[in-house]
């Protein structure tokens, strides 16, 4: 039976909603709500709140608030997102995480290909690296070591299906020298920050881990960087040849990112405005500045690079799991 | 002397206007941070962050650090007053603490914590000075043996904190190692009795389970009883410590400021473990008359100079080794490297105006602090008397804003109201939950730990007993469990925990 009460309500909501539509001309006309899925401190807290301080004249009132929601490897986080209305007030700082690694490895509750894709913010090229007093002084020295000695040399990570794991793993694999998951024993840490200073304290052999989550350690010398998965050098540590030059091809995958995201099918009004407004953040010099002390590389790059970028990543990582029989 | 020359420049940049006015500004906006249950420094510092990138690198890290320990500071104060913890570090001050606000000492009470965290401040700035460099090669040395042992000790440790029966005090341990294995296994990413909530894939917060247990149990457990709805007697004894107290205070406040400067140097939890690991030694050292759970003021000194003094060494291995021991150091690190200080060995030698600087403002905030907190013990304490219609709600409106601004999830705040039904069933079988909460952050560290140990010594249980630091934890913890289930000593541990006629 229809009732009065609950009539008039949806009347009210269709209402709004129209004139939320109408409004979205003028789209920000609130603040953003952009929620990081891990905690504070990380790389990907960092990469929203350098975002919000170089937005922030451009926005005005309408600023960017950041919001740590971590939990179950972000992905309570981006749930929530994935649910949230798409007016474009609700963003979310999506991460290799949320979107390559941890689908490509267990089941989540949204689909990873399925977001209003704002366009890539920065990357984090992976490195490994050894402690000064581990006596590899390449990455040959730390593979033919691995060889001789079979399950003896470990590497730490941040846990199972971490970029940390899949990185040690794809390298071993593409070494050719034996099954990768047992040939060098994988030590899982809980959170990146450990599984650095296992290797800093010489815990652990090597790790293979995001450049800025290390550079600390890499800078003081305490760690020594062997290899820089991708096909370019990094400028702090010009000395450690990437994997590309030392003829290990498809390593440019095992990159950990940050970009920004939107709900499915969200408000083209506010899409739009991202995809500008990122235009011009990529060009602000104090951005730019600021993302590389912290070690990380900028990258601005369109929302169709982004996508073909996770597409071909994602595809990859779960065939890799699949061919490993890594599945959590 | 070297030292006096360093510190001299470190005074001496510390001393400047400006420097003095960020530390200000941080162990004030600290001090508030503390006081508000639930908010912790970690949220503070990320939200502020951005702000300091304007100022120059040394005012930006002197006002950063002054929130840390003006956290600290603050977090004892609803800690005493409405047995709240409003920081983790702060969970052993209600024991005491608390009591003696009931019986009328609240003001006693707040001026020992801040005088025990003035000691402790002062004489961990000293350390810091001295010490270093050694003290951060210490926290390499640590590694998951190691840390293993320091566990089982510190396991061992909260069977001592167990007031009454020893029976209760075991299962409450156990409880608290059952809540700890909630959440996800770091070893295999599977996760555990979390009943396919998402929100339980990372286990309870601790600062959850001890706000509810201890802050919402306390209001629950007193609206049943009509006589005692007061939170405290409405009679102020005196807001001072007398003669008495200070020299009760005095060895306390010794013994927690050496264990927790030398824990706080370790990475993971420091200053948590240092207040526990000060109270449980003070319980087998020092001999209140009233004893312990009833409003000792050695109960107060002790883990309040531990956590001031943990959080400040745990800024060795950060400005020596740049190697986090915390959210917080982390944190601090990025500050750091905003600035483009690359934190490590060479800060000291090439940041000398840096390095010492920090140091000497801490000493500066501290004194700070002391000034700032010591007038207004009278009006805290007044603040308790007010009538519970208007207290308890406030304590329950804040403790919900408090759980939902560290996690932003709403579940939490149920989960907290969940602990508080728990915290009143534990009042009610006499079951103190002290050695809950210390078994619960020791549990899962333990099995992390010694799962990957084993797994790094290809499984030869015997490498917990050749490596020479472990093998003294595990020794000193099996003295300590010896002494404990002695027969000569239980009968004086029961006579300590004796309830006051």
């Amino acid at each position: 039976m229809p009732n009065p009460h609950k009539l008039a309500c949806v009347t009210l909501a269709v209402l709004s909603l129209g004139m939320a539509t109408a409004a979205s001309a003028a789209y920000p006309e609130k603040p953003i709500t952009l929620i990081v899925p891990f905690s504070p401190g990380g790389a990907s807290d960092q990469a929203a709140r350098a975002l919000a301080a170089a937005t922030s004249a451009r926005l005005g009132a309408n600023q960017i608030i950041v919001v740590n929601k971590d939990g179950a490897g972000g992905l309570i986080g981006s749930s929530e997102v994935y649910k949230a209305k798409p007016d474009g007030y609700t963003l979310l700082l999506a991460r290799v995480a949320t979107h390559t690694t941890v689908p490509a490895v267990r089941e989540v509750p949204y689909d990873p290909m399925n977001w209003a894709v704002l366009g890539m913010l920065e990357t984090n090229p992976v490195t490994c690296a050894t402690s000064k007093d581990k006596p590899y002084k390449t990455f040959k020295e730390l593979i033919a070591a691995i060889k001789a000695s079979p399950e003896k040399i470990t590497y730490s990570s941040a846990g199972p299906g971490t970029i940390l794991h899949l990185a040690a793993v794809m390298l071993i694999e593409k070494s050719k020298i034996g099954d990768p998951q047992k040939i060098a024993t994988h030590i899982p840490y809980k959170g990146g920050g450990p599984a650095a200073l296992a290797a800093v304290k010489g815990e652990v052999d090597f790790v293979c881990q995001s450049y800025n989550e290390m550079s600390a350690h890499i800078k003081s010398g305490a760690l020594r960087a062997l290899i820089v998965l991708g096909n370019e050098r990094l400028a702090d540590v010009p000395d450690a040849p990437t994997s590309k030059e030392l003829g290990i091809d498809g390593m440019e995958i095992a990159v950990g990112w940050s970009g920004l995201m939107g709900p499915p099918g969200m408000d083209p009004e506010a899409v739009k405005f991202w995809v500008s407004l990122l235009g011009e953040v990529k060009n602000n010099k104090a951005w730019q500045d600021g993302v590389k002390r912290l070690g990380s590389v900028p990258s601005i790059w369109s929302p169709a690079e982004t996508v073909s970028f996770m597409k071909n990543a994602l595809e990859k990582m779960k065939q890799i799991a699949k061919e490993l029989g890594i599945k959590l | 002397m070297d030292i006096i020359n360093n510190l001299m420049i470190g005074f001496a940049t510390a001393l400047s206007p400006a420097n003095l006015a960020y530390c200000f500004m941080g162990v004030l906006l600290g001090t508030l941070i503390g006081v508000l249950p639930g908010i912790g420094p970690v949220s503070a510092i990320a939200m502020l962050l951005p702000a300091t990138y304007a100022l120059p690198p040394v005012a930006s890290l002197i006002m950063l650090a002054g929130i840390y320990y003006g956290a600290q500071y603050g977090g004892s104060t609803t800690a005493i007053l409405i047995n709240l913890p409003g920081e983790s570090a702060s969970v052993v001050t209600t024991l005491d603490g608390h009591q003696m606000a009931r019986q009328g000492r609240a003001g006693v009470a707040l001026a020992t914590a801040a005088l025990a965290s003035f000691f402790a401040g002062t004489i961990a700035t000293l350390i810091l000075a001295l010490f270093a460099p050694p003290l951060a090669t210490l926290a390499l040395k640590f590694n998951s043996h190691e840390y293993f042992s320091l566990m089982v000790l510190g396991l061992v440790g909260s069977i001592v904190l167990a007031s009454g029966s020893l029976l209760k005090g075991v299962g409450m341990v156990f409880l608290g190692l059952l809540l700890g294995c909630v959440g996800t296994d770091v070893e295999t990413a599977k996760e555990r009795f979390t009943f396919g909530i998402p929100e339980l894939s990372d286990g309870f917060g601790f600062v959850i389970l001890a706000m509810g247990i201890f802050g919402l149990g306390e209001v629950i457990r007193n609206l049943e009883d009509q006589r005692v709805r007061e939170v405290v007697s409405r009679k102020i004894a005196g807001l001072m410590p007398t003669r008495t107290d200070l020299k009760r205070m005095i060895g306390s406040s010794v013994r927690g400021t050496a264990l927790g400067s030398v824990l706080g140097v370790l990475p993971g939890g420091g200053a948590v473990l240092a207040s526990f690991a000060a109270y449980s030694l003070e319980s087998r050292v020092a001999k209140p008359p009233e004893g312990f759970g009833n409003g000792a003021i050695e109960g107060v000194a002790a883990p309040e100079a531990a956590n001031n003094a943990g959080a400040q060494t745990s800024f060795i291995p950060m400005l020596t080794l740049g190697i986090p021991s915390n959210p917080v150091m982390a944190l601090m690190i990025g500050a750091m490297l905003i600035q483009g200080i690359q934190p490590g060995p060479l800060v000291i030698q090439q940041q000398p105006g840096l390095f010492w600087g920090i140091i000497a403002s801490m000493w500066i905030g501290n004194m700070m602090l002391l000034v700032l907190n010591l007038p207004l013990v009278g009006m805290w304490a007044r603040v308790i008397t007010a009538p519970y219609h208007l207290l308890y709600p406030a304590i329950l409106v804040f403790s919900a804003i408090g759980v939902l601004t560290i996690s932003n999830k709403e579940v939490d705040v149920y989960f907290m109201a969940l602990f508080g039904v728990l915290g009143y069933v534990f009042a009610k079988l006499e079951c103190e939950p002290a050695p809950l909460l210390l078994a619960f952050i020791l549990g899962p560290m333990m099995e992390e730990n010694f799962r990957r140990a084993m797994q790094l010594s290809q499984g030869d249980p015997t490498s917990f007993l050749t490596r020479p630091i472990s093998a003294t934890l595990l020794v000193i913890a099996v003295l300590g469990l010896l002494t404990a289930i002695s027969p000569a000593i239980s009968r004086k541990r029961e006579e300590a925990f004796k309830e006051q006629p």
